[in-house]
């Protein structure tokens, strides 16, 4: 509980700060854009925020910072959203730093960020690199492959 | 031919926000000088500028302030007193339509570099993936005229101009063309310049073009002096409402002066020194005075480009002359930067706001500084204090780096 409290008290005060909004208009249901007054570029500048806001406690508890890839981070377009996707990513269930979702254009709805392989070491691709990939590096999301061994 | 009058001013400069409170200061020849204090610049041979002070804070949120370089944030401010100026302070609430011949044309020099040196830094330090989004749309140089437009509504014709120290000048010069050949009712012009980092301040202290008087920042910026040094580096806008006459007396508007002649030159010389002979020069204060249809006898004023380096006060003196031969002996002129310093792209547009105002009130400021004469520099100055005069039409010069050389004919509406 603490945990997710205070994750959501450090995205609530991001955003805050990020988009000039007073606490008081901004809760989980609020929307960046819909209701917050952010254009896409602002949503862009949010997600790098939220990655440079938990990059050393990524660090420090996986070795490697938290990256949300392009396809996720398109869909992240409430304050809930971002604080389930960063949640998600501290409980060890979100992807992992080289994996991104496969290219999607549109942000398309879809079940993003809880899709793909939960916890795992990932091991299927690459080396798991400490958060410099460029975005979506097109993977299979949920191959029948599954735990893999 | 439609003709074209000034309705509205705006500017921000190193003697204060706004027209009223840089007016009096001017006419009082305060001085705006100040030793830099927003970077360490120890290391630099010129360590003065003419900085706005303010708080960006109390206009601009914090997003906005990450997303606009400071010459679009003076901009947009003194757009806003412009058009409170003119009465037009709800511009935007118009219908569409009635604002699709409505334009913002404005200069500068170099843009958002501001913006460029932070992120070249968060680049380095963190690399690509953290540059900012709003990187690019921050630093282009028409940042300025494009977000005045979006501000306010502007559907007609809207873009920025670019020549070093006349980019105001050529702004103004164009958006008085577009209402003058038809094209639009009315524009938002001028410019805006907000350059005072250690880099650029660096470059002009290499080209030896600044003034190095540091203990003395007041009496640095001495145009036509015999002591001067060079050019004080400052910062600044200005803003100007240009519209068709009509239009303007059809709504009522309070004229302040009509925009009679431009005049628009190059020395094809040298990229930063200008001719000797100041042919450019006269030859664009000519090209003015034609198109307004006046002699030089009528006259009264000019405002010069005056930066206080040796050879631009000697040769603009000399252009003089050459245009307006023994009338020159005449004329009143006088230099704003004597006072504010030197605000690059932004100056004409400044200047011409101040050359509107001595025509519209019939006075003139003094050159600051000037104490010892220079036989180069033979006219009459306005040493010492502002003079209450009737200005019937007045010149506005601008001599940029690249040989660019803008003259504006202003008056008053016969």
């Amino acid at each position: 509980m603490t945990e997710t409290t205070s994750i959501e008290d450090q995205v609530i005060s991001i955003v805050c700060e990020q988009l000039s909004a007073s606490r008081e208009k901004v809760s989980l249901d609020s929307s960046f854009i819909q209701d917050l007054g952010a254009d896409s570029l602002d949503q862009v500048e949010l997600v790098m925020e939220f990655e440079e806001a938990f990059k050393e406690r990524a660090k420090t508890e996986f070795g490697k910072e938290m990256v949300i890839p392009e396809g996720d981070a398109e869909s992240l377009s409430t304050v809930g959203s971002a604080v389930d996707f960063i949640t998600d990513f501290f409980a060890g269930n979100g992807p992992s730093a080289e994996e991104g979702t496969p290219e999607t254009e549109s942000g398309s709805e879809e079940a993003p960020a809880d899709e793909g392989p939960a916890e795992e070491a990932p091991d299927e691709e690459g080396t798991p690199d400490a958060g410099s990939d460029s975005a979506g590096v097109p993977k299979e999301p949920e191959s029948d492959s599954q735990t893999e061994a | 031919m439609h003709r074209v009058v000034i309705t509205g001013l705006g500017t921000v400069n190193s003697l204060g926000t706004g027209v009223r409170v840089c007016w009096p200061r001017m006419l009082a020849g305060e001085n705006g000088v100040t030793l830099i204090t927003k970077f360490d610049a120890s290391e630099h041979t010129a360590r003065i500028e003419g900085a706005v002070h303010w708080d960006p804070g109390e206009h601009f949120s914090g997003a906005e302030q990450r997303k606009l370089d400071p010459f679009t944030m003076f901009a947009l401010l003194s757009t806003q007193e412009a058009l409170a100026d003119a009465g037009l302070g709800e511009i935007r609430d118009l219908p569409e339509s009635g604002r699709e011949r409505f334009g913002a044309i404005l200069g500068t020099g170099i843009g958002g570099i501001t913006g460029i040196l932070e992120q070249e830094k968060v680049y380095v330090a963190r690399g690509a993936r953290r540059v900012s989004p709003h990187f690019v749309p921050r630093i282009m140089a028409n940042a300025v005229s494009g977000q005045v437009a979006i501000a306010n509504g502007l559907l007609g014709t809207v873009f920025t101009t670019s020549s070093a120290c006349a980019s105001s000048g050529h702004a103004i010069g164009l958006a008085f063309q577009s209402i003058r050949h038809g094209e639009s009712d009315l524009i938002v012009t001028g410019g805006a310049e907000s350059s005072t980092t250690p880099l650029a301040l660096a470059g002009f202290c290499s080209a030896r073009a600044v003034s190095t008087r540091n203990e003395e920042p007041e009496l640095a910026s001495r145009p036509f002096d015999k002591d001067r040094d060079g050019f004080v580096m400052g910062e600044g806008c200005g803003i100007l409402i240009l519209e068709e006459l009509e239009h303007a007396k059809a709504r009522g508007a309070r004229i302040y002066a009509e925009v009679k002649g431009y005049g628009s030159t190059d020395d094809a010389h040298h990229i930063t020194a200008p001719r000797e002979d100041g042919a450019g020069p006269s030859r664009a204060m000519h090209l003015a005075l034609t198109q307004g249809g006046l002699a030089p006898e009528d006259v009264d004023y000019i405002n010069a480009h005056g930066t206080s380096t040796l050879y631009n006060d000697a040769i603009e003196t000399r252009a003089i002359r050459s245009t307006f031969g023994s009338h020159a002996d005449s004329l009143m002129v006088s230099s704003t930067k004597s006072m504010i310093g030197h605000c690059l792209g932004a100056s004409s547009a400044v200047e011409l706001v101040v050359t509107a105002l001595s025509i519209h009130e019939g006075v003139v400021h003094p050159t600051r500084n000037y104490s010892t004469p220079d036989p180069d520099c033979d006219l009459d100055y306005i040493p010492g204090e502002a003079r209450q005069v009737n200005v019937r039409n007045a010149l506005s010069n601008s001599l940029g780096f690249g040989g660019h050389n803008v003259s504006l004919l202003v008056g008053q509406l016969d």
